[in-house]
């Protein structure tokens, strides 16, 4: 039955065994925050949160796990009508990769190659736009994201 | 309960099949093994014990770290796997129930192990009368022409069996006839009965990791391989001596630890270059496959790979994380006491093929692990359905 999944098994057993060390390994002792506090929002200039974020998530995992393997990530919304942007940070432990076709016949795709394509500015249209809150309504939206930290060791997945 | 007939017959199988599944349907675990499966020479009571103790550990979460004998290597014989049995089932919360059903034990017994078979009947019949357990018992056997079901005495009790209170256990006797089913259920019923139940069996991983070591011929391909290797290879700075050693060890610092220079603007990180002394072995160990866990290996040698990780999971610094004194959540390292003990084996170079069981005994008992789980109820509980 699992025989035909190998691949999608070893990206979750991957997951699975580091984040149970992490958890293991974590020095971080206090509970959680409450779920009622609201996550901060931020303007798309305003150089200083992902930074802020990274702080406070690296405060709140600490292990050879999170200083080894996690990496941050932000992604930025941008309305086409109004111009109203949207940003948010989360943590990443691994990348997955999409792997772009080649310009021309037999050129080889370098690694490269993948992240740029990760990394492209991306439109959403139609069925999954980005619902602006000054708008109010759906509208047409830009989606680009950005790595802020790289992990020394980064683990990539190809799609 | 013993059932017994005095031929043999799918039905009996059936029976335990049937009651496997059915357990499984009202959340009653059943432990079970199928003596005539193994149409092996080697099946041995001792296999049997051993199954028995890898359902049960992955049935409950055992806590590894005051369970030392799960991390021992796996005992060979019957006495010492019996008393393991008899430790975990002590363990368990008063108000679990149980079932165990063993199919064909007299296919066991032969000459040579018959004694041990009686010591195994034995263990598990006091089991269930030692405890306030919820443990019930089903040998399906028939009933006459060989010397182990005589244990039971077919209708007269033994000497041995004098101390297992009379009433705890029963024979039912089947007669010839009785239930005869037609030969087209016969080969629906064949197919799980020739299922490889065995390979989740402890013993069986060590049988094929003797089998591999003895080879000669693979051990100095792999001398050689290693020499060939040794220049190139990146391998952990930790001496092998060290390996032993309880206190964890002062690792390179690879990396700084903290975060605080990105904040300046100065990278974060800088890579150091990798040492290879090649004081350990290769890191070229084979890991022994079982069933379709290539993956999890993969995985595993993936991990042996980031010469930091195997460093810091080597030398033991997980027994305490970075910040001395400092508690962390979860209460004991099982986990990267076991990767260690993984990476141990791949590290040192004194084996050509790791047996890495450990860690998948770990894996089958946190169960909120779903793959390890789904995998798990597949090939015990469906049987029939996956092959019809």
């Amino acid at each position: 039955m699992y025989n035909n999944t190998n691949q999608h098994d070893a990206m979750e057993f991957l997951e699975f065994l580091l984040s149970r060390l992490h958890e293991e390994l974590n020095t971080y002792n206090i509970p959680q925050k409450s779920e009622g506090q609201k996550t901060p929002q931020y303007n798309a200039h305003d150089k200083i949160p992902p930074l802020t974020e990274w702080e406070a998530y690296t405060e709140r995992n600490n292990s050879v796990i999170a200083n080894w393997f996690h990496g941050q990530m932000g992604s930025l919304l941008q309305c086409l009508t109004c111009g109203r942007t949207s940003s948010t940070y989360s943590a990443f432990t691994h990348l997955s990769l999409p792997v772009p076709i080649p310009d021309k016949k037999g050129k080889h795709v370098q690694l490269l190659d993948c992240l740029k394509e990760l990394l492209k500015e991306e439109r959403l249209t139609k069925g999954n736009c980005w619902h602006c809150p000054r708008c109010k309504s759906k509208r047409e939206t830009k989606k680009q994201l950005t790595i802020y930290h790289l992990p020394p060791i980064l683990i990539t997945q190809l799609k | 309960m013993v059932i017994a007939g005095r031929q043999r017959s799918p039905l009996y199988s059936y029976i335990t099949t049937f009651l496997v599944r059915e357990g499984h349907n009202w959340e009653t675990p059943v432990l079970h093994f199928f003596c005539g499966d193994e149409s092996r020479k080697d099946c041995h009571p001792s296999t049997l014990m051993s199954s028995l103790i890898a359902q049960l550990v992955g049935y409950y979460e055992f806590d590894l770290s005051t369970n030392q004998e799960l991390l021992n290597p796996i005992p060979e014989k019957t006495t010492e796997l019996s008393n393991l049995f008899k430790n975990l089932i002590n363990q368990l919360p008063e108000d679990i129930s149980l079932w165990i059903a063993i199919d064909g034990i007299t296919y066991l017994g032969n000459e040579f192990n018959k004694d041990e078979t009686s010591l195994v009947i034995q263990t598990l019949c006091k089991i269930t009368q030692a405890t306030n357990k919820s443990i019930r018992i089903l040998f399906v056997a028939p009933s006459q022409g060989n010397s182990v079901f005589e244990v039971f005495g077919g209708h007269t009790i033994r000497e041995e069996m004098k101390d297992v209170p009379k009433g705890s256990w029963g024979v039912l006797n089947v007669g010839r006839g009785a239930f005869e089913i037609p030969d087209r259920g016969r080969a629906m019923l064949d197919k799980p009965r020739t299922i490889k139940r065995f390979t989740r069996s402890l013993p069986d991983l060590h049988r094929g990791e003797s089998t591999l070591a003895r080879s000669e011929a693979v051990k100095d391909y792999w001398k050689v391989l290693r020499m060939k290797n040794l220049e190139r290879r990146h391998t952990p700075v930790v001496l092998k001596e060290d390996l032993t050693s309880d206190k964890p060890l002062p690792i390179t610092q690879w990396w700084p630890t903290g975060n605080s220079t990105s904040v300046k603007g100065e990278p974060r990180w800088q890579v150091p270059p990798f040492q290879s002394l090649g004081i350990l072995g290769t890191g070229t160990t084979g890991l022994i496959r079982q069933n379709n866990i290539c993956y999890m290996n993969a995985v595993i040698q993936y991990l042996s790979g980031i010469i930091p990780l195997s460093e810091y999971l080597l030398k033991g610094n997980y027994k305490t994380p970075l910040t001395n004194n400092i508690p962390t959540r979860v209460s004991s390292p099982a986990l990267s006491t076991v990767l260690a003990y993984t990476l141990r084996g791949i590290w040192s170079g004194d084996y050509s093929v790791f047996n890495q069981e450990k860690l998948r005994v770990y894996s089958i008992c946190s169960l909120e692990y779903k793959y390890i789980k789904a995998y798990y109820f597949t090939e015990y509980y469906c049987p029939v359905e996956n092959n019809v």
